[in-house]
Formats: structure tokens, C-alpha cells, sequence
């Protein structure tokens, strides 16, 4: 008992150890490729540590919610990473509690607790965020759910842990359609939620913005959390590809082996950031309004691979 | 057992090259994913063919490959503008149009499941009849005489892979059924010289 909940420990703090250092390796990764010097990778932690010595302020008019949500945010996201296999690959002491359907559920919560957020602070830009957001999730959201569906139908259990260890003990899953183009359609929902390059640029493009515009009135410490929510989104949702899509090889059991799976997991997020590094600096950004399109395709995918296992034979 | 699974990889790539035409609003594209349509067909053909070793479907795969890839695309692309290559039909709502083409997709799988399944008990088949369906919603929602050829050899595109999944019909019959399209493609290349967009209520005009 007392090793899983070491083991649950060594998740929850490697999570939080590991995404704001993905995160750095990125935009350092991104600068090398423009030839520029580029930020340290440990430039991430020196922003949440600057953020932290902050002031916080409220804007005017705004009620609790507003100063309350980023913590609720950070939890949901915490409690995300305690049940989802995203660094350990057995179950952890809470992951009984929440399947697939109820991780994508989490998420939902988290992005709607930011817009009613966001709503609350009553600037223009941040309720422009929220629009944006919400008009936009309301193709993503489907889409995350239909590649759960797609998932539970090609392993014939909604259990992340055990979806890992169906593709992991059989070839023939793996290369099967259904999972092969609710792979594609989650790669794209992956680039969407995190904001990358073909959809969203963050940075100082502040027209093209759609989540990082939600936060724009937040300072200080709750600021901290978000910026540290949306670094954790990122880990997790990356990692579910990693670890229940594409490439379930690799990990440790038993307590050193959880340990072991921190340096593992950051090999395996090294090979995603290449991708996703090549995927930036190659696309141009889409229009805002060709975000929906994008989606929509996602989602026909999605859906094609529900289809396609319906049609029998396939699997 | 492999032979199966590339079948079945194929047929569901002829499902997502119709939703990428249907999705896309340059006709350019649209004419080189027809002819990428057309040439899976033609090897799924040969598939079936080597599966069930009958010269006839090789002879029809071949066929397919040269009319469809070759002959009708070449047909198409001499009419596109010269000066122009980018032509393109101005395309409201792509996202809309993809989910319509789901629900189509889905609405004619259970169309299928219902009708057919229990007879001929053949589940690849429900791939043509949306593949028809498909080629149908593309002539409805565009104004473009390409977009509207397109379409049609989509459809028979579909008709063929019914064909082939359900009984192999007699060579004649699909050999017409080819024929059909090479002379609509004739017909319709005037037609698109004639009047590149049609609107719907064209005909009670004068």
C-alpha cells in the first residue's frame, strides 16, 4: 500500500517536474531552428518563480470566482494527472476512480471553469478569448470524446491503463484502421488544445490568440497556476498520445522503475517535441476562421474510426 | 487475413479522399484526388482480382486506371484555364460541410446496414453506397461544372465497389458502366466550356 502511494507521489511530482521543462525544451528547440540563441530550457521555471514573487491583482468589478478559479483549474488538472497513465504505466492509488470519458470530462471542467473566468474579469479581450474558445471547443470537445469511444471500442474497455496494455501486447490493434486514424484525429486535437503553430500562434501575435487570451487579466500568483495548468494541459494530453496511442513501449514497473519512467517519458516526449517543432516551423498559421475547418476534419476522422470499426471485418 | 486488412485499409481511403473533395474549394486538388480515388479503386480491383484469380477483374482494374486516371483527368485538366491555374469556388463553410458529409456518411451506413446487410451480408459494401451518396452531396452543394463531373465519377465510382463487393457482376456490364462516364466526361467537358457555374433556377430564366 505504502509503494503505491510512493508510486502516486512519484507520478503527481513528476508531472509536475516535467511539463514546464518540455515546455522550455520547445521554444528552445524552436530557437535553434531559426537560428536564434533562444531562452534556457529552465526559462519556464524562472517565469513561474517571477510570477510567484508578483503582486496579484483583481480588476475591478470582478467577483470571487475570478480570484478563485485558478486554483480550482490547478486542481482539476492535478487530479487529471493522478489518473491517467502519463508517466506510471499501472494503475496509481486514485486511477479507479475516473476512465477515459471522465479524463475528457476533467478537461471540459478546466477549460469551462477558465472561460467563465475570463467572462468574470468583464475586459473585451479576455471575453473575446472566451468566445473564441468556446466556439472552437465546441468541435474539439466532440472530437476528444469520439477518439475515447474509438479507443474503448478497439481495446473493448474504457480504461486508459488497460487500453495501454492492449496496444501494447497486440500488433494487429495497433496497426488496425480504427486506431490508426483516431491516432491522426487526436495528433490534430493534441496541436489544437496546446496552442501550436498551423492554429495558434501564442507569443506576441495577441489577434491570433484563442486560449492564452483567457488569461490576459490574471497577475501574480494566479497567474502562476494558469501559466503552470496550461504546461500540465500540455504534458497530459501529449502524454496520453505517447502512452496510449503511439508508443506504449518502453516503460518501468516496480518503485525504481517509477522512477526510472520520469527520464523514460522525457526520451519519449523528446521524439513528440521533434514533430511538433517540424509541424511549427514548417506551416503558416491559419486564418482564425479556418480553425473550425480544421477541427471538422478532426472530428470526420474521429468519427471515421468508429465507422470503421462498425464495419467488422476491420479489426 | 492480409489481404483483408489492405482492402479494408483502402476502402476507408476512398472515404477520406471523398470527404477532401468535398472539403476542398480549388478544383485543381479536387481533380488530382479524384484520379488518387480512382487508382485505389483500380487496385482494389486488382486485390479482389488476385484474391479470386479472374482475369476479367485484372482486365477491368486496368481499365479503370486508364480511364479514369489517365484519360478523364487528362480531359479535365485541358479545361481548366490556362492562364488561371488556381480556379476556385468560393466556399462558405467548410467545417459545416465536412459534419454534413459525416452525417450523410453515417445516414448511409445505417441505410445500408438495414437494407442490404441481411441479405447479402457483405459489411464492405456500405463503403460504395456512401461513396455514391458522397458523389451526390458534392453535385448538390456546388455550382461548379467540374465540381459537378467530379462528382459523377464519384458516384460511379461507388457503383463499381458495390459491385465488386457484393457479386462480381459480369465484365459487359461494368465495362458499360466505365463507358458511361468516359462519354459523360465528352459530353460534360462541352458543358463546362459552355457554362462553368450552374445555379438552380437556371432553366426558367428566358
Amino acid at each position: 500500500m505504502l509503494t503505491l502511494w510512493l508510486q502516486t507521489t512519484i507520478q503527481v511530482s513528476g508531472v509536475l517536474f516535467l511539463s514546464p521543462l518540455i515546455s522550455g525544451i520547445l521554444s528552445q528547440l524552436k530557437a535553434k531552428v531559426e537560428s536564434r540563441r533562444g531562452p534556457s530550457i529552465f526559462q519556464p521555471y524562472r517565469d513561474l518563480r517571477k510570477f510567484y514573487l508578483k503582486e496579484v491583482t483583481v480588476p475591478q468589478g470582478s467577483s470571487l470566482f475570478f480570484v478563485a478559479s485558478p486554483y480550482f483549474v490547478f486542481g482539476v488538472y492535478l487530479l487529471i494527472s493522478l489518473v491517467i497513465p502519463v508517466i506510471l504505466p499501472f494503475p496509481t492509488a486514485f486511477a479507479p476512480s475516473v476512465d477515459f470519458l471522465g479524463g475528457g470530462l476533467l478537461f471540459a471542467l478546466a477549460g469551462m471553469l477558465q472561460v467563465l473566468a475570463a467572462i468574470d474579469a468583464g475586459s473585451n479581450f479576455t471575453i473575446l478569448g472566451a468566445s473564441r474558445s468556446v466556439s472552437f471547443s465546441a468541435l474539439a470537445e466532440p472530437t476528444l470524446i469520439t477518439v475515447f469511444f474509438a479507443v474503448a471500442f478497439v481495446s473493448g474497455t474504457d480504461n486508459p491503463y488497460a487500453t495501454e496494455n492492449v496496444i501494447l501486447g497486440s500488433a494487429s490493434t495497433y496497426f488496425s484502421v480504427p486506431h490508426i486514424l483516431s491516432s491522426i484525429a487526436f495528433f490534430m486535437l493534441l496541436l489544437f488544445e496546446t496552442g501550436k503553430l498551423p492554429l495558434e500562434s501564442s507569443g506576441l501575435m495577441e489577434l491570433g490568440m484563442i486560449d492564452d487570451a483567457r488569461t490576459y487579466e490574471y497577475s501574480g500568483k494566479a497567474l502562476l497556476l494558469l501559466k503552470y495548468s496550461s504546461f500540465i494541459k500540455q504534458y497530459l494530453l501529449g502524454s496520453v498520445f505517447l502512452n496510449v496511442f503511439v508508443f506504449p513501449w518502453g516503460l518501468q514497473t516496480g518503485l525504481i522503475g517509477s522512477l526510472l519512467d520520469i527520464p523514460i517519458m522525457l526520451v519519449k516526449w523528446l521524439v513528440l517535441i521533434t514533430v511538433i517543432v517540424y509541424i511549427e516551423e514548417t506551416f503558416a498559421k491559419l486564418r482564425l476562421f479556418k480553425v473550425q475547418d480544421y477541427l471538422a476534419i478532426s472530428f470526420a476522422l474521429a468519427i471515421l474510426s468508429l465507422l470503421s470499426f462498425r464495419l467488422g471485418g476491420v479489426v | 487475413m492480409i489481404t483483408q486488412e489492405i482492402l479494408s485499409l483502402i476502402s476507408l481511403t476512398l472515404l477520406v479522399s471523398a470527404i477532401a473533395i468535398q472539403s476542398q474549394s480549388y478544383i485543381k486538388p479536387m481533380i488530382r484526388t479524384i484520379i488518387l480515388q480512382s487508382v485505389l479503386l483500380g487496385a482494389i480491383t486488382a486485390l479482389v482480382g488476385f484474391e479470386e484469380s479472374s482475369y476479367e477483374l485484372y482486365l477491368l482494374a486496368v481499365l479503370i486506371v486508364f480511364l479514369r486516371g489517365v484519360l478523364i483527368s487528362y480531359v479535365l485538366e485541358q479545361r481548366l484555364p490556362r492562364n488561371n491555374k488556381f480556379v476556385r469556388e468560393y466556399l462558405p463553410g467548410v467545417a459545416s460541410l465536412t459534419l454534413v458529409s459525416i452525417v450523410v456518411i453515417m445516414l448511409s451506413f445505417l441505410l445500408y446496414y438495414f437494407a442490404f446487410f441481411g441479405k447479402l451480408g457483405s459489411p464492405i459494401g456500405a463503403i460504395g453506397l456512401s461513396l455514391m451518396v458522397q458523389g451526390v452531396l458534392l453535385i448538390m452543394t456546388r455550382k461548379n461544372s467540374f465540381a459537378h463531373v467530379i462528382g459523377y465519377i464519384e458516384e460511379e465510382n461507388g457503383i463499381i465497389f458495390i459491385g465488386l463487393s457484393w457479386a462480381p457482376l459480369p465484365l459487359l456490364v461494368e465495362i458499360n458502366v466505365l463507358l458511361d462516364v468516359f462519354g459523360l466526361v465528352i459530353v460534360s467537358s462541352v458543358l463546362v466550356f459552355e457554362a462553368k457555374e450552374h445555379y438552380v433556377v437556371q432553366e426558367l430564366i428566358g
